[in-house]
């Protein structure tokens, strides 16, 4: 059996739609580059031109900063830093955990899976997620981080129940038509994972071990 | 000495925009990284530099008429 099938069926829809948000900066940044090429063999810039030198590259860091915040919600994104590769190795290997679980299923959506899950419920949900990203670039950069990984903070129960909550199958369990149970999940002092539920990722994955490129590739 | 400040600012702005390029070719965090900490802080730092400059040559100053003196008509009047 062929392990990677190819075909327009195999491609989510848009998955090949040219990306504006990515084209929009270049046709910014190439004006600018010119006039502040001439500005920098001149040592000086007419009022015009140093408006539109300002204003370009601003504009183009604008959609930039977009494109960024866009991409950055994709699988490959999150998977292109080294520590990650393992986690996102992980994903596809559908060993029983939670994560792989839900990605191998096709229960959360494949290029957004570890921001549908680790972004949190609504607009603060997202801020907070962003916020979190550029603490991950500074600790990447710096190499302040601890292995194995650990969750920073506690797991916002919200983003399971965004999609759980209403699902008639998951209000039929008995342990979770406990009031008790229920109060204790959604004030974070227990966790759905450990004693009911598989853990997100396999503790080998946090530990940081090279991943296999070739598992990562295909999520590109 | 502008010229000087004028051509680092340029060059700062170079930077900033020569980081969007790889970027859009392949955003990955080693993309995200350069774009986040080494353009952005240079595009900030280019357009300060700039708008110091442009200040400092009377660029944002408001060009007011001398007032006109009182019973004086004016120069050819």
């Amino acid at each position: 059996m062929n392990p990677s099938p190819a075909g327009p069926l195999f491609q989510p829809p848009g998955a090949s739609a040219f990306s504006w948000l990515a084209l929009l900066p270049v046709l910014l940044a190439i004006p600018a580059i010119v006039i502040l090429g001439r500005g920098l063999l001149r040592g000086r810039l007419p009022a015009a031109l140093a408006a539109a030198g300002i204003i370009l590259p601003i504009a183009a860091y604008g959609f930039a900063s977009g494109y960024v915040m866009e991409g950055s919600k994709e699988v490959s994104f999150c998977g292109s830093c080294h520590i990650m590769g393992p986690i996102v190795d992980s994903l596809s290997a559908n060993d029983k955990m939670l994560a792989s679980t839900h990605y191998t299923r096709g229960l959360v959506p494949h290029e957004h899976a570890c921001y549908t899950c680790h972004s949190g419920y609504g607009i603060w949900g997202t801020m907070d997620a962003k916020m979190a990203g550029l603490m991950h670039m500074v600790r990447t950069i710096t190499g302040r981080y601890d292995l194995p990984l650990k969750l920073n903070g506690k797991f916002d129960i919200a983003s399971c129940l965004n999609c759980h909550a209403a699902v008639p199958s998951f209000r039929a369990v008995e342990a979770h038509q406990n009031l008790e149970l229920q109060k204790q999940l959604v004030s974070g002092e227990m966790s759905c994972t450990g004693l009911c539920h598989p853990e997100a990722h396999p503790a080998s994955a946090l530990t940081g071990q090279t991943a296999s490129l070739d598992a990562r590739v295909a999520h590109r | 000495m502008s010229r000087l400040w004028v051509r680092l600012a340029c060059a700062l702005g170079l930077l900033a925009l020569a980081m969007i390029f790889p970027l859009v070719a392949r955003l990955s965090g080693q993309t995200a990284i350069w774009f986040v900490f080494i353009g952005m802080p240079a595009l900030a730092l280019a357009s300060l530099l700039y708008g110091i400059v442009a200040w400092r040559a009377g660029g944002f100053h408001l060009r007011r008429e001398h007032p006109v003196a009182p019973g004086h008509q004016g120069r050819g009047r």
